[in-house]
């Protein structure tokens, strides 16, 4: 009887026990059957990527010089959840940032997870930082640009965004040498959202490629120190100027003004980042004329025995071009040492208008000169079909056409390079961080626009100028140089050209007979004298006995120097 | 039928299984085979409880009945002992002697089961009189108060619950144990006032985990996920975030189920279940079929020590059960519990052997 009854009793408590398991394994089915995907989510939300960004590659002069590089900095963190005192935290720190205490403890009672209190703090202060060991502070290593040479090469090489891209300049169209690979980290949060050690998976980031220019910071700064006393002299509403080397097409220096400093770009107006070597637009005037002149003699129309005559002005349709003054009975030469309107209109007439299209196209004018930099304009020049029965009055002069300093520099540098038309060239390799060469870019031949004969009768013609004619301010003695002034009438809004508003320029070889220095400058709205020979030819005769000095260049007259 | 096989498979295949989810989560697997790792320390408690579950077979349970009462002040005696000159855990808790390596309360569960057994079966006819509950409830007092004091509420706990299924077994009529049951629920009000803050935690965070997912509902919280993401088929042998890092709290003791459920899946968690549920059936079987009161009452008994292990451990994992601490029989690490449930399975193991060789039931 006892027995049964405790059978009952034991299979009352069986069933209890496999009444509940049955309750687990109803629990089992909804949490991992059911709810399975709720519950692998909720896993995936705790995982974190982070990127690791790569340092950023050096920007290196010629000389390799630094002209940009990223230097480490760290970037300072609070988690405010973790910060029991915030204001001996705040007290702490406040020595270390250009924060007050108060503006911390302010960041601090901020109701989010993370903070931050600084961007941008140089290391030794970040490993003083640690070394305090604050509650809910870290320190997290990044990078910024760092330009040793600014505000130097400011508006070439540009600067880089607060996410670390290029934004202007070389900065921004060698973007993809200099960014690097980014590195990622990827780990799980524990509950506090805390990287868990274990769980840490690392990809290296691969820094950036560094670029080496092509451009001299010695000469870049002598072509910077000349612009601000030109600007000052001068009361330009902007200027700029290029030096390249003629034989390689190397731009060696390259500078505007108005400027900025690209270390701090931010306090200054978008107008001031343009690099108008590049996008200044303008009428060269007779900087243009030696290019008619190669292209007369090339095509032999003209030869060096012809004589012009010239009144003061020549009629062009029903127009009057007129000269400073009449230069009266001329040789080839004059005609351009002179830079007598009338004979070269006459050249020109002969020459034809196809053909001076053609040799001007040639040249390289209207079309941009495929430097690697973002915002090159192409220049005008217009197809003969749209020319108007007076254009063959002004074309030859330098007027109806328009070009950038740099395409000014490119088209004369062929006639300072018997002939052949270099392409621009700004970098002259890539180099991985380590220092292996990954690209190499060559100088590049475009085409021969001229014989090598026609375009050293020209360069000589021009240092000539130089010597005795318009140019003779840019004349540095001891050293044979060749140049050409211009000055072009700027169009007023109404399309008309505007009294007393001018384009000084002048572009100007040394030493002959293999100049391995080409120069323009260009000056926009002087006050006071604007003949290209009187504001830009100093500018020029400035920069070039600077360079004369800096390089090896032996003067003409130096054996009479020796003794 | 007999049901000694099954029993003995069962375990078996648990314990090992056991050593395998230990390995799973050992943050010292990597360094090989030491004996800093947990899953070298449960090979060697397994075989070492193996060898002792053999011994414990040969040893008639009727003996151990006869002792009863010794086995009681022994009981008692190591329990006074451990509140003296015990070591505390990282709970804060007076448990361990013989430098953390034994908790007399779990041995103290054997011995109390033994005593109860002795007890009532010489008290047949006072089954179902209040004098003998009053009787039961003072002796399982001294043991349990002693077991509330180290603090150990898990074990406590199942003190108090043996204690009232003896009064089940002992025929008591519904009407009564549901009086007792109505004084029991009155006593835990009035002991809330004496529970200490980390138990008040726990029982708190078992009602609504969410409430601080940093504090103790942490536990529960993370066990679910592991659970959940487990999924079907599981994310693999050693795979699982919640179980290879550190989510997991106490993941190769209380929350080792968990572990495995992330491993091994709704399928895993199954294979587990089936072969508690084998075990138990097993020993209510050879309860039932034992002819004489002792060994029902005793293998009955002991039963229940899984039975509560089990339940407890599996529905703390699941969010069902206030987190106790308290360890899956053969599962979780730990050499103390695996020696106290084999010794269990070893006399039932006993009882199932011995049945029908001494059959006295004259009283009845």
């Amino acid at each position: 009887m006892k027995t049964r009854k405790f059978a009952q009793r034991a299979n009352f408590l069986a069933f209890v026990f496999f009444a509940c398991l049955i309750v687990i394994l109803f629990r089992l089915i909804s949490t991992q059957i059911v709810n399975g995907q709720f519950y692998q989510q909720l896993i995936h939300s705790r995982l974190e990527l982070n990127n690791l960004l790569p340092p950023r590659g050096m920007i290196i002069d010629r000389n390799q010089k630094v002209l940009a590089k990223d230097i480490g900095v760290a970037s300072l963190y609070a988690y405010p959840y973790l910060i029991d005192h915030p204001e001996t935290v705040a007290e702490k720190l406040s020595p270390f940032l250009e924060l007050s205490t108060e503006e911390i403890l302010q960041l601090l009672a901020v109701d989010e997870r993370l903070v931050c209190l600084d961007k941008q703090i140089p290391l030794h202060i970040a490993q003083k930082i640690e070394r305090e060991r604050l509650e809910g502070i870290d320190c997290i290593l990044s990078y910024a640009r760092f330009y040793p040479q600014a505000p130097l090469f400011s508006n070439l090489i540009g600067f880089v965004g607060t996410d670390r891209q290029g934004l202007e300049g070389i900065e921004y169209t060698f973007d993809h040498y200099l960014v690097g690979k980014v590195g990622y980290s990827f780990f799980e949060k524990d509950a506090l959202g805390r990287e868990i050690p274990l769980t840490v998976q690392r990809v290296d980031p691969s820094p950036g490629n560094n670029l080496v220019l092509t451009v001299d910071s010695s000469i870049q700064f002598f072509v910077e120190e000349a612009l601000d006393r030109a600007m000052e002299r001068t009361k330009a509403k902007s200027a700029t100027v290029i030096v390249s080397n003629p034989q390689t097409g190397d731009i060696l220096a390259m500078a505007s003004r108005p400027s900025f400093d690209n270390q701090v770009f931010n306090a200054f107006p978008p107008e001031r980042w343009k690099n108008l070597g590049i996008s200044m637009v303008f009428e060269p005037g007779s900087t243009i004329k030696p290019l008619v002149m190669a292209a007369a003699l090339e095509e032999g129309v003209v030869s060096l025995g012809d004589r012009f005559r010239c009144n003061g002005s020549i009629r062009v349709h029903n127009h009057r071009v007129r000269c400073i003054h009449s230069h009266g009975e001329q040789t080839l030469e004059e005609v351009l040492i002179n830079s007598c309107n009338v004979g070269v209109i006459t050249i020109a007439q002969k020459l034809g208008v196809e053909k001076l299209f053609y040799y001007l196209k040639q040249f390289g004018l209207g079309e941009k000169t495929g430097i690697n930099l973002v915002g090159e304009e192409s220049g005008i020049l217009r197809n003969p079909r749209d020319w108007s029965l007076l254009s063959m009055g002004a074309v030859p002069i330098g007027q109806e056409v328009a070009v950038t300093p740099l395409q000014l520099l490119q088209a004369l540098s062929a006639l300072a390079n018997e002939g052949i038309l270099m392409k621009p060239r700004l970098v002259m390799r890539v180099e991985d961080a380590a220092g292996r060469v990954i690209e190499e870019f060559s100088p590049i031949v475009e085409k021969q626009v001229v014989r090598g004969e026609t375009a050293r009768l020209i360069l000589e013609m021009m240092e000539k100028t130089v010597r005795e004619g318009t140019g003779k301010k840019a004349y540095v003695s001891g050293f044979k140089i060749a140049g050409k002034t211009g000055t072009g009438q700027k169009a007023g809004e109404d399309g008309t050209y505007a009294p007393g508003r001018f384009f000084s320029s002048f572009v100007g070889f040394f030493p002959l007979p293999q100049p391995r220095f080409g120069i323009v400058v260009v000056l926009d709205e002087p006050e006071g004298e604007y003949y290209g020979g009187d504001v830009a030819a100093p500018v020029f005769q400035e920069i070039a006995s600077q360079i004369l000095r800096y390089t090896d260049i032996i003067p003409e007259d130096a054996e009479v120097r020796v003794f | 039928m007999d049901f000694k096989k099954p029993l003995v498979i069962a375990a078996l295949v648990l314990s090992i299984l056991g050593i395998f989810a230990v390995y799973s989560v050992d943050p010292f697997r990597g360094q090989g085979l030491v004996w800093s790792s947990f899953y070298g320390r449960q090979i060697i408690w397994c075989l070492v409880s193996w060898v002792w579950f053999l011994l414990i077979i040969r040893i008639d349970y009727q003996t151990l009945i006869k002792y009863g009462w010794w086995i009681y002040l022994l009981v008692i005696f190591s329990l006074i002992a451990v509140l003296i000159v015990g070591e505390v855990d990282e709970t804060g808790s007076r448990r361990w002697i013989f430098s953390r390596s034994v908790q007399p309360s779990e041995l103290a569960k054997i011995g109390f089961i033994i005593f109860l057994t002795r007890y009532l079966v010489q008290r047949v006819e006072e089954f179902d009189t209040w004098a003998l509950f009053f009787k039961v409830a003072a002796l399982g007092a001294i043991p349990t108060l002693l077991i509330f004091f180290q603090p150990d509420f898990g074990t406590a706990i199942f003190f108090v619950i043996i204690s009232f299924l003896a009064l089940v077994l002992s025929n008591f009529a519904v009407r009564r144990l549901l009086v007792i049951l109505g004084m029991g629920v009155v006593a835990s009000f009035i002991s809330w006032f004496f529970l200490l803050d980390y138990q008040k935690e726990r029982l708190l965070s078992f009602f609504a985990p969410q409430r601080d997912p940093l504090g103790s509902g942490y536990n529960v919280i993370q066990s679910l996920i592991a659970i959940g993401a487990g999924g079907l088929s599981g994310k693999g042998w050693l795979s699982g975030s919640q179980s290879q890092l550190q989510f997991l709290p106490a993941r190769y003791t209380d929350f080792i189920f968990a572990a495995w459920c992330e491993q091994f899946g709704f399928l895993g968690g199954m294979a587990l279940l089936v072969l508690f549920g084998v075990l138990i059936w097993s020993m209510f079987n050879i309860a039932l079929e034992c002819p004489n009161l002792e060994g029902k009452f005793l293998t009955s008994l002991l039963t229940w020590i899984f039975v509560f292990q089990i339940g407890i451990n599996i529905g703390m994992n699941m969010g069902i059960m206030p987190v106790t601490g308290i360890p899956l029989p053969f599962i979780s690490y730990g050499g103390s519990s695996l020696v106290v449930n084999l010794t269990a399975v070893g006399i039932i193991y006993n009882v199932a052997q011995s049945k029908g060789e001494e059959d006295w039931e004259p009283i009845l």
